[in-house]
């Protein structure tokens, strides 16, 4: 199994260097070369656990538009294991963010439940929603959504603020994951000066700083050209391989959806 | 909850966007409260300068003029068509009655003819005719009566009874406020007009005994001195020299700097005084060191005196206008006029019998008794200049410029214009001080008094040691002079000297503005802040949807937006005091000098002070002044940002 740099390990190494921080340092150091030189090539794909992390029941998602109603879902239900790779597709309109969006804990079905991680969304209170799309989800937006006024590395950074994650940690965990998605140059820049791939990679070590059980992709080559889109499945094959935690992933592309263990499909809100 | 030090590192990098709009709220809103704290630091510098000249002026003392309230007919005035009661009317009689029988009781003890008929009535028709009931013309008290004085007696002892307003009760009732010195400033018996001002050593005979003019720089002219006690007039006093120091017996005068050009600008030749303040310092010094120890003379002569020169002259018209034997008939002594400046009149013929002799000797010795005689007494009276002081403040109450402000500030109240300073007065011999004619008297108005001085019912100057406690003694014991008549205090007051209240007044005025202006200035400048800084927030509602995504708490956004909107108003903060400093050193560097000038003039003394700045940090004021530009920063953005928090990120993510 890849050794994983939780922020909780790296406590550990702290903890465990107390007395000299150096040493600490070079433990942790050493910690992430052993990491890094894990290959997507020595790796094959894990498989999953039979353990259910999402599951969603009869979820049905309206909505208002005035005085129209959009039915965005309808009663929508499937389980998701954990360590799963799922690729969510669908014709445009078919509900596919929206259904990303609730497993999210962005939004609230207008009826069914929607449990992950054990934990029913529908019962959360506002700021315990918050904290579980802070730590327990990685995010990536279909378009995006760095914060125009952060540099990269402060956009990459932002999660863990909330989460309040040690500095020593952090900085070193935004060092790893610049590195990871190849943007060590670009990390003092503002995301108006970078290109749509580096905007989406940077997107994915974001989504990835809080070392997240589940990471929801909703379209991350949909705005790039074939070159960039190959980077992007070349760091989720990545990404699975090293971290292996669950992914749901929107995309149109049948060359991603290949990658995945199962495909959703969904058709005007429904499942097929 | 996020970190402070992320908050900071949020907020500090969201300056970064929306940089135009930033600025314009921040120069904007910095200009508004700039202006304010321009205004800020002038007037507490310039109050303070001033209270510093005002320390200097004042040398401690606070001084407070006080006069006590005597009911018009105490004082034997009262109403010239008024009908008295039935019961007055026979008192007054009676009163008469008894008058006429002490006079003829004299005028036979002295052998001098008496005709009860010569004696002014105690009550008399009414000048205006009015009538009564009956169509008979109405009696009216004749209050020129020598008899109406016993009664006026009558009433004052009556008065004195209640009458709550002696030194002793001043003393008491200013000692509850810290009072510590009292001055008793007495004016000169020498009498209104009587010691005429010998212009270029002359005595002009037609104008004797005639007030000259009535300004108020005609205290010499109309021999209108004061005694006052030296430590009141100290910083007007100039040192001696040489000129001094040659003519030691003269009696020492301060005087006003504007009376003194008048007197004696054509002898010594002084300019006119110049408008400019600079220009009035280098005049007002010439004056002080020309004037200083200059001598002038004027001469006194009684009122019998003077009523036999105009008797004199009278019968020299007669004398030339008619028949010379007709107008001798008509008085049997013939009188010279004075023919070398004051000198006295001198008998040219006397062509009284030895009856006649004695029976003028008669008249004389009666008139002592009775207390009307009338010496004829003539002295030259030598005076020198010892100090010269600023005209009193003349601006009524209306401070329309600058300059006339500061004089008001710091101006002079002092009602008498011509002083004898009493310690120098002393130094000299008897002869000098002229004891005989020049006396203390103590001043109330009225004529009949002797009894209310004895009572101890006269005005005083009062020290107090602080503005306050001057201020807190006028308000509760006394009325301004002007509402006299409608006063239910003991005594009037008047500040003495500079005055002292008035930069109190002007801060309490200031501070009124300041409570008008300042609330609209915030109100101002609140609504630019809330326009631009609400946009701001509502442009981030975007921003504020993926923070929220990432797993912001709604506090974690409030503290962000917060911190930002705080980091906003301290900019706009430093920009206010850049522009309120600014602004502030720039009116000291255009008005500084001139201010300087016109206070040291309005103050009479040019050395050993200093510079009159304009610039003056008040710490509190300022910091409100910070509070406020904080406050309004935090109001501005609040409405909005809630509204923010409380939206579905979903939503808002998708509005792009
Ligand atoms: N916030 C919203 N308000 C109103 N209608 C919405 C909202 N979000 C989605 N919809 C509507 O719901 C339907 C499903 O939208 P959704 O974004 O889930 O589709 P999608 O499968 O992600 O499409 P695409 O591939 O174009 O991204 C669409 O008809 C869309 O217009
Ligand atoms: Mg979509």
């Amino acid at each position: 199994m890849t050794p994983k740099a939780t922020p909780e390990q790296i406590d550990a190494y702290l903890a465990l260097f107390a007395n000299n921080p150096y040493n600490a340092m070079v433990a942790i150091k050493e910690h992430v070369q052993r990491r890094s030189a894990v290959t997507s090539e020595s790796i094959s794909a894990p498989s999953h656990s039979e353990t259910a992390i999402i599951t969603a029941q009869s979820l049905t998602k309206t909505y208002k538009l005035g005085r129209q109603r959009i039915q965005a879902l309808h009663d929508v239900s499937f389980t998701i294991y954990d360590g799963e790779f799922v690729a969510l597709t669908g014709a445009s309109g078919s509900g596919k963010s929206t259904l990303l969006q609730l497993i999210g804990g962005l939004d609230k079905p207008t009826s069914g439940e929607i449990i992950v991680n054990d934990t029913n969304l529908n019962h959360l209170p506002d700021a315990k929603l918050s904290t579980f799309r802070n730590k327990t989800i990685g995010f990536i937006f279909q378009f995006f959504y760095l914060q125009p006024f952060l540099r990269l590395s402060k956009n990459i950074e932002v999660p863990s603020m909330f989460a309040h994650t040690k500095r020593s940690i952090r900085r070193l965990h935004v060092k790893e994951l610049i590195e990871r998605v190849g943007l060590a140059q670009q990390a003092p820049q503002l995301p108006k000066q970078l290109s749509g791939g580096q905007i989406q990679r940077a997107a994915i070590a974001r989504a990835l700083m809080n070392n997240p059980k589940i990471l929801l992709a909703d379209e991350p080559t949909g705005n790039l050209d074939s070159t960039n889109s190959r980077a992007i499945i070349e760091l989720f094959k990545q990404i699975r391989a090293e971290f292996g935690m669950t992914i749901v992933l929107v995309t149109h592309n049948p060359e991603i959806a290949a990658l995945a263990d199962r495909e959703i499909q969904l058709k005007d809100g429904t499942l097929i | 909850m996020i970190g402070f030090i992320d908050t900071l590192t949020l907020a500090r990098a969201k300056l970064r966007s929306k940089k135009v709009l930033l600025s314009v709220t921040v120069v904007l809103a910095s200009l508004v409260f700039g202006i304010i704290i321009t205004g800020m630091i002038v007037v507490t510098g310039a109050s303070r300068s001033a209270n510093t000249y005002l320390q200097a002026a004042l040398g401690g003392k606070y001084l407070v003029a006080v006069n006590p309230i005597i009911p018009d007919e105490i004082l034997g005035y009262g109403s010239m068509t008024e009908t008295p009661s039935d019961t007055l009317k026979a008192h007054l009689t009676d009163l008469q009655k008894q008058y006429i029988a002490e006079q003829e009781k004299l005028a036979k003890q002295y052998d001098v003819a008496f005709n009860s008929e010569s004696i002014d009535p105690i009550l008399k028709a009414n000048p205006f005719g009015a009538k009564d009931a009956f169509g008979n013309v109405t009696q009216v008290i004749n209050r020129d009566a020598p008899a109406y004085q016993m009664y006026v007696l009558e009433l004052q002892n009556e008065w004195l009874k209640t009458a709550s307003n002696s030194f002793t009760d001043l003393k008491k009732l200013a000692g509850v406020d810290g009072a510590t010195t009292y001055y008793q400033n007495q004016r000169s018996s020498l009498g209104y007009a009587n010691a005429m001002y010998l212009t270029n050593g002359k005595e002009d005979l037609t104008k004797i005994g005639q007030p000259l003019s009535t300004d108020y720089t005609s205290f010499i002219q109309n021999s209108a001195y004061t005694f006052t006690d030296q430590s009141l007039i100290n910083r007007y006093v100039l040192p001696e020299n040489a000129a001094r120091q040659a003519n030691k017996k003269a009696i020492p005068v301060v005087v006003t700097a504007q009376e003194a050009t008048k007197l004696f600008s054509e002898q010594i030749g002084i300019p006119k005084e110049p408008s400019d303040a600079a220009g009035k310092i280098i005049w007002m010094k010439a004056l002080q060191e020309k004037l200083n120890g200059l001598t002038y003379q004027a001469c006194y002569r009684s009122p019998g005196e003077i009523a036999l020169i105009q008797q004199t002259m009278q019968q020299n018209q007669t004398d030339t206008s008619m028949n010379s034997s007709l107008a001798s008939m008509q008085s049997s002594i013939m009188y010279n006029l004075p023919t070398s400046t004051c000198a006295p009149v001198t008998i040219k013929k006397d062509s009284r019998t030895t009856a006649e002799k004695q029976a003028d000797a008669n008249l004389e010795a009666y008139q002592k008794a009775a207390g009307t005689y009338q010496p004829q007494i003539t002295q030259l009276l030598t005076f020198q200049i010892v100090g010269i002081m600023p005209l009193g403040s003349q601006t009524d109450g209306k401070y329309n410029d600058i300059p006339s402000l500061i004089t008001g500030l710091l101006g002079s109240q002092y009602q008498d214009g011509a002083f004898i300073p009493t310690q120098l007065y002393t130094q000299l011999s008897v002869t000098e001080q002229h004891k005989d004619i020049l006396q203390y008297s103590t001043s109330v108005r009225g004529e009949n008094v002797q009894k209310l001085v004895d009572a101890g019912i006269t005005p005083a100057i009062i020290s107090f040691p602080s503005a306050a406690s001057a201020k807190k003694f006028i308000n509760t014991n006394t009325c301004l002079t002007m509402d006299e008549s409608s006063c239910k205090k003991p005594w009037t007051s008047q500040l003495y000297g500079p005055n002292y209240l008035l930069t109190d007044d002007i801060s309490k005025k200031v501070g009124d503005i300041a409570k008008l202006v300042l609330p609209i200035a915030l109100i101002v400048a609140a609504i630019i802040m809330s326009f631009t800084m609400a946009r701001v927030i509502i442009d981030s509602r975007h921003e504020t949807a993926v923070f929220r995504a990432l797993g912001a708490k709604r506090i974690d956004i409030m503290r962000i937006y917060l911190i930002y909107s705080v980091m906003v108003a301290v900019l706009v903060a430093i920009f206010s005091f850049l522009i309120g400093t600014g602004g502030a050193v720039t009116i000291e560097l255009l008005y500084g000098p001139e201010i300087t000038d016109q206070a040291k003039v309005a103050y009479g003394v040019f050395d050993s002070l200093g510079k009159f700045s304009l610039i003056g940090v008040d710490g509190m004021l300022l910091g409100i002044v910070a509070a406020a530009i904080l406050l309004v920063g935090i109001l501005a953005v609040l409405p909005p940002l809630i509204r923010n928090v409380r939206r579905n990120p979903i939503r808002d993510m998708r509005d792009e």
